[in-house]
């Protein structure tokens, strides 16, 4: 039995000022969704799912976005994407889950994946050393990132400034640190771990350095909302990584 | 007689006002420079501040408007931090370490479930920005008043110090000295695996830049 790790950031609360990001709550649980659909991972038969949901970002924004308010509709910007807000929070509510939290857990349990929540990027460290040598065939990543690492939350300042608090980061610097770890990875392992990011390109070099397994990353942005627009690429996966943004080709690479 | 009066009048309102505005100046220094601090966190943390030369490079050629607002923002608060050193050294640097200390206080620990971190972000950034801003003094007489307050700073502190080793790392003057404190500091806070590492970085001198050590005028 080997292992195959899903790493899943959890959006920003919702902020008026930032049409860019996060105004939908599941953009980095539908890509992993679809593919456990699909098999678009080409999962192995030996390989068991774990979906590592990082749940801070999660709560926080069901906190917000399940009881919505009659000011809310004041917005200055209007209420077009209120009712955005409202209706995912009653569609999660409908299927019969009483938080996005549980709603992610009740499709990793409709796929049978095991799903296991975090709360620090320790705790992702920590649960991949709970595994045993050469176990692991891969680990992927969906939602936000930097140059200088996995942002597992977003937040906001004053000025509408968007970055992450060091708290929620893994940081490709703090790769090497973990090396001991290089041994809970199947040397002979031909799949590729993959980071779903923007600008994830760094710390897909800097995995392949440390755990010398193959791994995959973007040069530069991409952009997750083309899981929802028209494509001619089926494969929601492939259209991530192939489709241009405003910054140009993704740029995906692998080592 | 009455011209005198006039020029007596005149020489004392000059001198109430550069009063005031020196004690203006004096008061708003340090706002001014925590505000320059909770910029340059975005250098590191700001989600598409440019990682390297060749990213700035890919900003300004695709206009990408994320991207160039956070970098000038980063660009401005680094320009200002190093008028005021060039001005002031010593009253930037006391400031400079003033904050980390206090605003330490206010740190979440980063082994814990977190509170909001909306509320957290003003706090964090305030102090990993000023840890940051020491990249600016690499003198030698600066960077020893830093390893001498960081010798007796609380656990939590040396923590965040070292938390993410940052570009000061790499502009110590003697990282030497440097190398000798990390060795002493408590294992159970501090691996033999992030020991070696820390010294590593302090030890390395062959770097791309990064973070705040990018430097171009704003693009505006």
């Amino acid at each position: 039995m080997r292992h195959f790790f899903i790493l899943i950031g959890g959006p920003s609360r919702f902020q008026s000022c930032d049409k860019q990001h996060d105004q939908a709550w599941s953009n980095y649980l539908v890509p992993p969704q679809l593919a456990s659909l699909h098999n678009w991972y080409n999962k192995a038969p030996d390989e068991k799912i774990h979906w590592v949901v990082y749940m801070n970002p999660y709560e926080f924004r069901w906190a917000d976005d399940s009881i919505i308010t009659e000011a809310e509709k004041k917005q200055s910007d209007g209420a077009w994407l209120h009712s955005i807000r409202k209706d995912a929070a009653m569609k999660v509510q409908r299927t019969g889950a009483n938080s996005f939290l549980h709603r992610i857990q009740m499709i990793a349990a409709g796929f049978g994946i095991t799903f296991k929540g975090i709360r620090t990027p320790q705790d992702f460290w920590d649960y991949l050393a709970s595994f045993p040598k050469e176990s692991i065939s891969r680990v992927w990543y969906f939602g936000h990132a930097s140059k200088d690492g996995l942002m597992l939350s977003l937040t906001h300042n004053n000025h509408c400034g968007v970055g992450a608090l060091l708290t929620d980061m893994i940081l490709a610097e703090s790769l090497p640190p973990h090396s001991h770890l290089a041994n809970r990875f199947d040397p002979k392992t031909k799949q590729a771990s993959r980071f779903y990011g923007c600008y994830t390109n760094g710390f897909a070099q800097k995995w392949h350095q440390v755990f010398k397994v193959p791994t995959e990353g973007a040069d530069q942005k991409i952009d997750f909302g083309v899981v929802n627009r028209p494509s001619n690429i089926p494969n929601v996966l492939e259209r991530i990584i192939k489709t241009p943004t405003s910054a140009g080709d993704p740029g995906w690479t692998k080592y | 007689m009455k011209n005198l009066i006039c020029i007596f009048i005149l020489l004392a309102f000059s001198l109430v006002s550069a009063c005031s505005a020196e004690n203006n100046r004096n008061g708003n220094l340090e706002p001014a420079l925590q505000n320059a601090f909770r910029a340059i966190y975005y250098s590191t943390y700001g989600l598409d501040y440019p990682g390297d030369e060749e990213g700035i490079a890919h900003c300004i050629a695709y206009k990408d408007e994320e991207c160039l607002k956070i970098f000038n923002r980063v660009m401005d608060a680094k320009q200002f931090i190093v008028a005021q050193i060039q001005a002031d050294p010593e009253r930037v640097l006391n400031i400079t370490l003033d904050t980390i200390f206090t605003y330490a206080e206010f740190m979440p620990d980063p082994k814990a479930k977190q509170s909001d971190p909306d509320e957290e972000l003003h706090d964090v950034s305030t102090d990993i920005g000023a840890i940051m801003a020491l990249y600016f003094f690499n003198r030698d007489e600066q960077d020893q008043v830093i390893l001498n307050r960081m010798i007796k700073a609380p656990l939590k502190i040396l923590e965040y110090l070292f938390y993410h080793p940052h570009a000061w790392m790499h502009n110590r003057p003697h990282p030497e000295r440097w190398v000798t404190f990390v060795e002493t500091l408590p294992e159970n806070s501090f691996s033999i695996h992030d020991k070696k590492f820390l010294i590593d970085t302090l030890r390395t001198t062959d770097y791309k830049k990064f973070g705040i050590m990018l430097d171009r005028p704003p693009q505006k």
